[in-house]
C-alpha cells in the first residue's frame, strides 16, 4: 500500500537533517571571531546565515530527488492508462 | 527544571484523562450545536457529498484548557509554563475561529500564528524562573542561540500549525497523526527525562485521541482550522518546552513534506477554495484517485493514489503508516541528543 519512496523520502530528509545539525555542531558553532561587540554580531550573523544556506541546501536536495520520484510516479500512471486503453480496443 | 510537576505521574496521567474526558463529552454536543447553527463543511471524499458539522477542534481547545487549569491548580510554580502553553492553544484556536467562521487570506494565516507565537517570547521577558533558555538540543549537542531562538520559537510555532492545517485531506488523518506525533512526544519526554513537559504533551495526547474517536472514517464532525492550528502550535509549544525540538521536527516529517510539497507545486500560499484544480478525484464507487492534471497541486495523497486509486479508509491508514515511520527516526533520534 505504501510506496517505498515515499517512506525513503522521509528517511532522506532526516538522514540530512542529522548531517545539518552535526554540520552545525562541530563546524558552525566552532567559528569564533576575535571579541569585539561588532565582531561579534558579525560572528552571529555569519552562523545564521550558514545554517539558512545549510536549510537552503536541504530544501533544494530534497526538492530535485522529490520531483525525480514524483515524475516517475504520474509517467508509471500515465503509461498504466496507456495500457489498458490499448486492451480495451 | 524549573518546575514544580518534576517526575510526577499523577500530573501527566491527570493531564490527560481530564483532556480526554473533556474532549469525549464535548465534541458531540458542539457537533449537534454547530449542525443547528449551519457551520458545515461538505465532505467531499463521499460520493454523496454529505455536510459534517465544521470547526469541532473547539472540543479539543476545551480539553486542553480543563487540563491547563487543573495543573495550574496542582502545580502554581509551573504557571507560566501552563499559562504561555494555554494562551499559545487558545490563541491560535482563534485564529482557526476566524478562518472557519469568516475565511482568512491564505498568506495572514501564517503571519498571525506567527504573531501567536510571540506570547511566550513576550511573557519569557517578565516570567521567573524564565520559561526557556535559548538552547536547542540537536544530534551530536547543544546549541545557546539566546536571541535567534526568540525568532525561531514563534516561526516554529507558525511552521507547525500551518502544515498540520495543510495535512488533514480525509477523515481522521489530522486527529490520528497528532495522536501518533503527541504518543512519541511523550515518550521522548519520559526516556529523555524532560518530565516538566510530559503533562502538556499528555493533555494534547487525551484531547486529540477523545476526538479520533468522532473523526475516524465516516466522520461525524471536522476539526476545521480551529483545531488543525491550535493542536499543531499545541505540539510545537510543548515540544519546546522540553527542549524536544529536534524530536518534533522529525515526527512532523510527513506532515512537514506534505506541506512543501503543496507550496512549491502551488508555488506559493493557497487558499483550498482558490485553487482551481483539486489534486485527487472521487470515482464513482467512492474510491480515490490522482488528478493527471498538471495544475493541480502536488500533496501526499496524490502523490499514495499516483499508481492505484485508494478508498478513503486506506488513504487515512497509508497517512498513519508513513507518520508512524517519522515517530520511530524520530524516537531513534534521542540516541543522537546529548543529555
Amino acid at each position: 500500500m505504501i510506496r517505498l519512496g515515499l517512506l525513503l523520502n522521509i528517511a532522506f530528509a532526516w538522514i540530512l537533517l542529522i548531517v545539518l545539525s552535526y554540520l552545525t555542531v562541530n563546524v558552525i558553532a566552532e567559528l569564533t571571531l576575535p571579541d569585539g561587540y561588532f565582531l561579534k554580531f558579525i560572528e552571529a550573523l555569519l552562523k545564521a546565515l550558514s545554517v539558512a544556506v545549510l536549510l537552503a541546501l536541504w530544501l533544494y536536495i530534497w526538492k530535485k530527488l522529490s520531483k525525480i520520484y514524483f515524475e516517475k510516479l504520474l509517467r508509471d500512471r500515465i503509461s498504466t492508462f496507456s495500457n489498458s486503453l490499448a486492451r480495451d480496443r | 527544571m524549573y518546575s514544580d510537576i518534576g517526575s510526577s505521574w499523577i500530573a501527566i496521567l491527570s493531564a490527560f484523562i481530564s483532556s480526554f474526558l473533556t474532549a469525549l463529552i464535548a465534541t458531540p454536543k458542539i457537533a449537534e450545536f454547530n449542525r443547528r447553527c449551519g457551520i458545515v463543511g461538505i465532505d467531499y471524499h463521499k460520493p454523496n457529498k454529505p455536510e459534517i458539522p465544521e470547526m469541532g477542534g473547539i472540543s479539543m481547545l476545551a480539553g486542553l484548557s480543563v487540563s491547563s487549569i487543573i495543573l495550574l491548580l496542582w502545580y502554581p510554580l509551573s504557571f507560566w509554563y501552563t499559562v504561555s502553553f494555554l494562551l499559545i492553544a487558545l490563541s491560535t484556536g482563534c485564529v482557526g475561529i476566524v478562518d472557519d467562521l469568516i475565511g482568512l487570506n491564505a498568506k495572514i494565516k501564517p503571519l498571525l500564528t506567527f504573531l501567536a507565537g510571540l506570547i511566550p517570547v513576550i511573557l519569557n521577558t517578565v516570567a521567573y524562573p524564565k520559561i526557556y533558555q535559548g538552547y536547542l538540543s540537536v544530534p551530536f549537542g547543544r546549541i545557546r542561540i539566546t536571541i535567534l531562538y526568540n525568532l525561531l520559537l514563534p516561526l516554529g510555532i507558525a511552521v507547525a500549525s500551518n502544515t498540520m492545517n495543510m495535512c488533514d485531506p480525509v477523515n481522521g488523518v489530522m486527529s490520528g497523526s497528532s495522536t501518533i506525533i503527541s504518543a512519541t512526544l511523550l515518550i521522548a519526554s519520559i526516556a529523555m527525562g524532560r518530565f516538566h513537559a510530559s503533562p502538556y504533551i499528555a493533555s494534547i495526547l487525551g484531547c486529540t485521541l477523545a476526538f479520533y474517536i468522532y473523526n475516524k472514517y465516516p466522520a461525524r464532525i471536522f476539526p476545521g482550522d480551529t483545531g488543525t492550528l491550535s493542536i499543531g502550535a499545541a505540539i510545537a509549544y510543548a515540544s519546546a518546552i522540553g527542549g524536544l525540538e529536534f524530536i518534533a521536527l522529525t515526527a512532523m516529517l510527513t506532515q512537514i513534506l506534505n506541506a512543501l510539497f503543496t507550496l512549491i507545486s502551488l508555488g506559493g500560499f493557497f487558499e483550498r477554495k482558490s485553487i482551481s484544480e483539486r489534486p485527487v478525484e472521487v470515482l464513482m464507487d467512492g474510491r480515490i484517485t490522482a488528478n493527471t492534471d498538471p495544475r493541480a497541486p502536488i500533496t501526499l495523497t496524490r502523490m499514495l493514489t499516483a499508481s492505484k486509486s485508494m478508498t478513503e479508509k486506506e488513504i487515512a491508514f497509508a497517512f498513519f503508516i508513513l507518520t508512524g515511520f517519522s515517530c520511530i527516526l524520530a524516537l531513534t533520534s534521542i540516541l543522537l541528543i546529548p543529555r
